[in-house]
């Protein structure tokens, strides 16, 4: 099946599809103020008009290369992208002052390459046994599945629990306005045939992430950074040497970390950064510009985003936010993520796979050689790069359903969304909720019918009952794993690191 | 009455009380309609609702003893910057109410303009120069290209 896959990964429609991904997500993970969650956000209409395989191959190249590209900015300018390159920064920006910044892009490319190529493998291993099981699902486990994603918003709850529940409300809200799956009649439409039609995904997720950011940007009036010389890329025979064993060991941390849905990149690339100081002989080397400690973070950064696709293609739950919006985007293909992808759609998913390898071997390219040329990008001016963002987030919302009130829903989530991050109310919640809501209203109702209004049905069916205690567990892992992040994240910014 | 420590907070947990009620109601409505048993089109907005009222009230008594939102004032405080995120906004909710009215280039045109005039404070010249290479861009990738259909406006 995966030769298959490489054999349809190969054509010039594909390749040039995964390379465009790959340039793309290095560049937006190069740019200080525009993450991969916006990025996907803003392409995924304009993919529609694609073949599902090349769309999704191509969102894909945006997500792993913005996860390459975000290192840069981390390493040179000490602004991590995302929260899971803060331990990046650690090390890092020293190693760049000390002139040795591109030594430390080179191991960085190098380990995200590796632990890429090793998430990879895993998915090829994993995912298909994980889909076969998942195969036996009848709507109580689906139901009992819905209920696992939502223990995913603990850890993605930012600061206050009690906020990112009423976030995933709002977004279960959002998904209710429409048509009823059971009786067929309009719900919070007001009377207005335009709201009975439902809100459009891709509108209010470009209006949260993508509008919000560049007012976020506008407001805290991002410039262009001047950045000292990098000296040469390819790190010495030292530098690699030193760097394999955490490389190795980062790696593994993040791919089995990566496994459990709700597991974010953040939490094993700080675990990966502490693990390697506690075992290195020297550890107070580290924070001064220990090449160690950006290796081992890199790696399984990387490593935990390509295992969280093995959950998003066998289960359908996207355990980080960009996921959470390629899961829209298969959605938007018509393609069911879950057990049924691989049974359905299975010359795809290999495909997609496939185009992965590829994806991080032209990555691999991009980064090390290329680098000079990623390092001139971060000057373009955020005058230039806001308005030319916001006219393609328009034609971005206004494409899916070629419905002006589509453009008007994105402004509006812009300016909330604006409101959420200023008061630090999670937004990921909300996307991840309003993607997951129809799927758990129908997977309830059905179990209803099912066992004529008796919820325990969940506890007498093995496999719901296996998932609900597994949600359990991952839960009380995902609390303990979220505290500590967030602790460490905490003495960082007191450290003075500003995640972007 | 007593003052909450975090306001914005404040302000939200009034909101999701608020927003509980509506829902409450519009789930209420809906269990009106329904034919059997198993519509259940109710049922979720009844919890939501239940779940927006009881979260609401317990934030809300949160705001009241917040400890630790003073140290995150400083991240809320308001930026010299703020008036030109707030013009960009009101730019963008005037390029809504010019696409039906001008049409998809003309009003992309001016709203650009305006946009690159605000956020990077170039002069009128140059703003006018940037706007008509992206739109410029836009009408040759789009509309050209990828074939997409935006609105006309009434002047064509």
């Amino acid at each position: 099946m995966l030769m298959a896959g490489f054999s349809e990964a190969i054509t010039p429609g594909n390749l040039l599809m995964a390379a465009l991904g790959a340039l793309v997500g290095t560049f937006v993970g190069v740019l200080p103020g525009l993450g991969p969650t916006s990025a996907i956000a803003i392409l995924l209409p304009v993919t529609a008009v694609l073949e599902p395989t090349q769309g999704i191959i191509m969102l894909a190249g945006i997500y792993y290369g913005a996860m390459y590209g975000g290192s840069t900015t981390a390493i040179l300018l000490n602004i991590p992208g995302e929260i899971s390159s803060v331990p990046t920064c650690l090390d890092g920006y020293p190693l760049a002052k000390k002139g040795k910044g591109g030594p430390a892009l080179g191991i960085s490319a190098i380990a995200s390459f590796g632990a890429g190529i090793l998430g990879v493998i895993g998915l090829v291993f994993f995912a298909p046994v994980l889909a076969d099981q998942a195969l036996k699902f009848g709507p109580p486990e689906y139901f009992a599945l819905m209920i696992f994603a939502l223990t995913l918003m603990v850890s993605l709850s930012g600061t206050s629990l009690l906020k990112a529940l009423l976030m995933g409300g709002l977004g279960y809200t959002l998904a209710l306005i429409g048509l009823g799956p059971s009786s067929g009649m309009p719900r919070f439409d007001y009377g207005s045939s335009t709201l009975a039609g439902g809100l459009d995904m891709i509108s209010i997720i470009i209006g949260l992430f993508a509008i919000a950011e560049v007012l976020k940007g506008i407001e805290e009036k991002r410039l262009t950074t001047v950045i000292g010389k990098t000296g040469r890329v390819y790190p010495s025979k030292a530098d690699l040497k030193k760097s394999f064993a955490p490389m190795l060991r980062g790696g593994i941390i993040g791919f089995f970390l990566g496994l459990l849905p709700g597991c974010s990149a953040a939490i094993s690339s700080f675990l990966a950064y502490d693990m390697e100081k506690k075992a290195s002989k020297e550890p107070e080397q580290f924070g001064k510009g220990a090449i160690e400690g950006v290796a081992a973070p890199e790696a399984a950064n990387n490593a935990t985003s390509s295992a969280g696709f093995i959950p998003l293609f066998s289960l359908g739950i996207p355990s980080s936010p960009p996921l959470a919006i390629l899961l829209a985007g298969l959605m938007i293909y018509g393609l069911t993520p879950g057990p049924v992808l691989f049974e359905q759609n299975g010359p795809f998913v290999w495909t997609v796979i496939a185009s992965m390898f590829i994806g991080n071997a032209m990555l691999l390219f991009l980064n090390l050689p290329m680098v000079w040329l990623w390092v001139k990008l971060t000057k373009v001016p955020y005058g230039i790069m806001a308005p030319t963002i916001l006219m393609l987030c328009t034609i971005g919302a206004y494409s899916v359903r070629n419905s002006l009130f589509d453009v008007l829903v994105a402004f509006f989530f812009g300016g909330l969304g604006y409101l959420f991050q200023r008061y630090q109310w999670p937004i990921v919640p909300l996307i991840l909720c309003f993607i997951l809501g129809p799927l758990l209203e129908e997977s309830f109702i059905q179990t209803m019918a099912m066992s004529s209004g008796d919820l325990t049905i969940l506890l007498e069916r093995p496999i719901s009952f296996a998932i609900l205690v597994g949600a359990a567990i991952f839960l009380t892992i995902s609390m303990g794993l979220n505290r500590r992040t967030q602790k460490r994240v905490k003495e960082e910014k007191q450290r003075g690191i500003d995640v972007a | 009455m007593k003052i909450p420590k975090n306001l914005p907070d404040f302000v939200g947990a009034v909101l999701s009380i608020v927003l509980g009620v509506v829902v409450s109601i519009e789930g209420f409505r809906i269990r009106s309609h329904a034919v059997s048993q198993y519509t259940l089109d109710h049922t979720l907005p009844a919890i939501l609702g239940v779940l927006f009222i009881v979260l609401g009230t317990m934030l809300m008594i949160s705001t009241m003893r917040d400890q630790e939102h003073e140290q995150d004032k400083r991240r809320t405080l308001p930026s010299p910057y703020q008036n030109r995120m707030i013009l960009s906004l009101s730019t963008l909710g005037l390029y809504f109410l010019m696409l039906n009215i001008m049409g998809y280039l003309l009003a992309t045109l001016i709203a650009s303009v305006l946009l690159f005039r605000i956020v990077g404070t170039y002069r009128w010249a140059r703003s006018v120069a940037c706007a008509l290479v992206l739109t410029g861009s836009l009408y040759l990738v789009f509309i050209k290209w990828l074939q997409i259909s935006f609105p006309a406006g009434i002047f064509f």
